[in-house]
């Protein structure tokens, strides 16, 4: 009797667990829910230099070159430059804000300025729910596939803004659907960080 | 008490002797003259020019130096292969007013005149290449400083497009070849991307293949 009693309260206790697990863990394969995230990044976040291959490109149009990031004093600092060392724009990101600290003159516009720092920002800092929207309206939709996040898109008033494509661990792809400009990343130092 | 100040003498004047050795005067005209018809002769008798390159970018912000690693081939009279093979391939071709980047997967052509970046670089690196930026005097202000093994050409944009970009370039050359050592260009923002050349191979063959990417 005692003995079927602790089998019964096993029994209940894993499918307690079982159930609790269910709605905790996405089932296998493309899942999508929306939330309000916190600290969530897609890329590496510490003091080791983080070196990005990047392709910026627009219209007819495109920019590559390397963006370099760490941590420090818990502000990420950033620079991009170009293949032969050309200094494209530097950022930092502090307090869920975005700045750019210095801008190469050629690209200083203001229109150029505004779309780059709303897509880094996007990247950079997925966090970044704090801009001048309704909280309803602010989302993110993070599509999941077996625990891992594959795709990120930024939700305004119902419309897709931008989607974050997360190719593998290394390799991501940002689109911006509203400005037609599209990115694409790669770490390079992947296996020193 | 005696060895110590002997040493300590013996050790300033060997210190400073050896920041004299490594300080550069500003050239006299005659010196000038000479350097410049040196170079010019050099540049002349060299159709072709082979070798590895070290590309160091400071990034003051990061506190780090970014390194880039390729090889730069130069044909005359205006034929430029500058490839990294470190830490991406990356190929930049110039040949017969063109633009040719391979960049991993994807190639792309374009005129020189129709991107002002890309002409720019091109003029530097060529002009670099040969030290011919020294007689560019539509672009440039130069002054030339003199050292015991070398010769620092200093190059000061005078036009907006480039002055937008960088404030000063370095060009070092050596004395004994009068080749270009070293090119260093320092940004507005204090950064600066050192390349340095190494394994110079002049008038080797290098195939017209090279300038072309299929």
């Amino acid at each position: 009797m005692q003995q079927s009693r602790i089998v019964c309260l096993k029994l209940i206790s894993v499918l307690v667990a079982g159930f609790l697990l269910k709605t905790v863990i996405p089932d296998a394969g493309l899942i999508t829910f929306a939330q309000k995230v916190d600290n969530v990044y897609i890329l590496p976040h510490n003091e080791k230099l983080t070196k990005l291959h990047t392709e910026i490109s627009f219209n007819k149009n495109f920019i590559t070159g390397i963006i370099a990031y760490k941590l420090r004093n818990d502000t990420l600092m950033g620079a991009f430059i170009n293949e032969f060392g050309i200094k494209g724009f530097e950022f930092k990101c502090i307090d869920n804000k975005f700045e750019f600290i210095n801008f190469i003159k050629p690209l200083n516009k203001w229109y150029i300025k505004k779309v780059l720092k709303d897509d880094l920002a996007f990247v950079f800092m997925l966090n970044n729910m704090s801009c001048k929207v309704p909280e309803n309206q602010k989302m993110c939709d993070f599509i999941y596939d077996n625990n891992r996040v594959v795709r990120v898109d930024k939700i305004r008033r119902n419309k897709t803004l931008k989607t974050l494509n997360v190719v593998s661990d290394s390799v991501m792809n940002l689109e911006n659907h509203k400005n037609k400009v599209n990115y694409k990343f790669c770490i390079i130092n992947y296996y020193e960080l | 008490m005696k060895y110590k100040l002997l040493n300590t003498i013996l050790f300033v004047l060997l210190f400073f002797n050896g920041v004299f050795a490594q300080s550069h005067v500003l050239a006299t005209k005659e010196q000038k003259q000479m350097i410049i018809s040196s170079i010019s002769e050099v540049a002349k008798n060299t159709s072709t020019l082979k070798c590895d390159f070290v590309q160091e970018k400071s990034i003051s912000i990061l506190s780090e130096v970014i390194i880039s690693e390729g090889v730069m081939c130069f044909k005359k009279d205006n034929n430029l292969r500058w490839e990294y093979t470190k830490p991406y391939s990356y190929i930049f071709i110039l040949a017969d007013g063109k633009v040719i980047i391979q960049n991993q997967d994807r190639v792309d052509s374009f005129d020189t005149n129709s991107n002002k970046m890309f002409k720019f670089i091109s003029e530097i690196m060529i002009g670099g290449v040969k030290g011919d930026l020294l007689n560019d005097e539509k672009n440039f202000t130069s002054e030339i400083f003199v050292g015991n093994n070398d010769v620092i050409i200093k190059l000061v944009p005078k036009v907006d497009e480039l002055s937008d970009l960088m404030s000063v370039i370095n060009l070092t050359v050596n004395k004994k070849n009068w080749l270009v050592n070293s090119i260093e260009m320092e940004e507005t923002s204090g950064d600066n991307t050192l390349i340095r050349f190494t394994q110079k191979n002049v008038n080797a063959t290098v195939p017209d293949s090279l300038f072309k990417i299929n």
